[in-house]
């Protein structure tokens, strides 16, 4: 199973999702008002509205961005296992449900418009919900299984034990930096300071401090591996920090990963497991007693993983 | 990068902190324009004094190894050479191992001196 399959299969399922509400559109043009209803209040009434090509063009816009986003989680190389669960087909089972709640919204609305004689006439009823849901939960399972499992990277031979003495002080400690986060940031602070003008000033402040957010936060992160286990602290103030104690640890590895496989970059939560993903590449990868996996990229993680297997090993 | 000190060594923990970064530099872990850990965030990792490690990073400063910045905290110098650093690291053993044989500090400089003028 190539990478471009493993693209198309959690990319597509958007654009498909979208067909129904852009066929029917096209297809029941002049019997759609030419303002129609987009949003709709929990009673069903009509919240706001748009042109109809608007609405056409929102539909095929979503599908593509959605696609894309999704694709590129999709399309990924041999990884080390960060989680218990094969976050693969997880991404395969969120893709699939997200696509089905969003091709069965969008073709509600459509539907829903059909034959109104204005946008204020149309109504979707709040049961429309429970049947997205229903189609969102069969797309899901759906989406599990068609997903092929992960190609796993071969093991790397198990992290060698650094010996450390009784009474020994050892401390070891990366850096690791993301030009990605810092760019990112930077553009969202711009962005925020060129949109406060046409978009107003509330848009403009929530760009600037998500920008600061992550410049701050996502730009760089401080591990430290010492008798106390595993602290990554994050960002240039060095919090918060997120700490693994060593009696917590049951095992250690490192391998290569990658940021597709927590669907991101940043502090990552995924089904048995999370992480602090500023990069793809060499990571350090701790298993805690209950299962749950915490990966950490880092340079020199083998290092590291020595020292910490080294610290279980010490009669102290 | 690499720290590990014992306080049963003869040698004071700050220069054995020192030393870690030196042998860092020399071998390639730690590269020029890198920044070590904040003294507070290191002291408290290998549980000494902060006054510890920042006499440590003194010393390596006043070695012209890393430069020392109220706000950017510990930076090893841009443009450090390796080699240097593993020259500083066998200047270093050279006194430890003249110590240990009682030699006197005036001596071993004089031998040094005599070694460099030499053929």
């Amino acid at each position: 199973m190539g990478r471009t399959t493993g693209a198309i299969l959690t990319g597509a399922p958007h654009l498909v999702a979208v067909l129904p509400a852009v066929v029917t559109t096209l297809v029941a043009w002049d019997r759609l008002p030419a303002e129609m209803a987009s949003r709709f209040a929990a009673d069903g009434t009509v919240v706001d509205t748009m042109p109809r090509a608007a609405m056409l063009v929102a539909a095929i816009l979503l599908g593509v961005v959605m696609s894309a986003v999704f694709a590129a989680i999709g399309g990924r190389s041999p990884a080390a296992p960060v989680s218990s669960v094969d976050t693969m087909r997880f991404f395969g089972l969120v893709s699939w449900a997200t696509a089905g709640i969003l091709g069965t919204v969008l073709l509600s609305a459509v539907l829903a418009n059909v034959d109104a004689p204005d946008a204020a006439a149309a109504e979707l009823p709040m049961s429309r919900l429970l049947v997205a849901l229903g189609v969102a939960a069969v797309a899901g399972a759906v989406g599990y299984l068609v997903t092929p499992r992960s190609p796993v990277a071969p093991p790397q031979p198990a992290a060698e034990a650094i010996a450390v003495a009784p009474g020994e002080l050892v401390s070891w400690s990366g850096r690791v930096e993301s030009r990605a986060s810092l760019a990112l940031g930077a553009v969202l602070v711009v962005a925020g300071l060129a949109a406060a003008w046409p978009a107003g000033p509330l848009v403009g402040a929530l760009l600037v401090a998500v920008g600061l957010a992550v410049l701050l936060l996502g730009s760089s992160a401080l591990v430290t591996v010492d008798r106390r286990g595993l602290v990554v602290s994050l960002g240039v103030l060095g919090w918060p920090r997120l700490r693994v104690p060593a009696d917590d640890i049951a095992s250690v590895t490192t391998g290569d990963v990658s940021p597709a496989q927590f669907g991101g970059w940043g502090y990552r939560i995924v089904p048995g497991g999370s992480g602090v993903v500023l990069r793809r590449g060499p990571a350090l990868i701790v298993t805690r007693r209950s299962g749950r996996r915490f990966t950490v990229t880092v340079d020199d993680a083998r290092t590291a993983a020595g020292l910490l297997v080294g610290l279980g090993h010490r009669v102290s | 990068m690499l720290f590990r000190v014992d306080p049963a060594r003869p040698v004071p923990l700050a220069d054995q902190i020192a030393a870690c970064v030196r042998r860092g530099i020399a071998d390639g872990t730690v590269r020029p324009g890198e920044r070590l850990p904040p003294a507070r965030e290191l002291a408290s990792s290998l549980d000494v004094s902060i006054h510890t490690v920042l006499a440590g990073y003194q010393h390596l400063r006043d070695e012209g190894m890393i430069e020392l910045r109220r706000g950017r905290g510990a930076t090893v110098r841009e443009g450090l050479r390796a080699d240097r650093a593993a020259v500083l690291d066998l200047v270093h053993d050279l006194v430890a191992a003249a110590r240990r044989i009682d030699l006197d500090d005036e001596e071993l400089v004089e031998l040094v001196r005599h070694a460099a003028s030499g053929p």
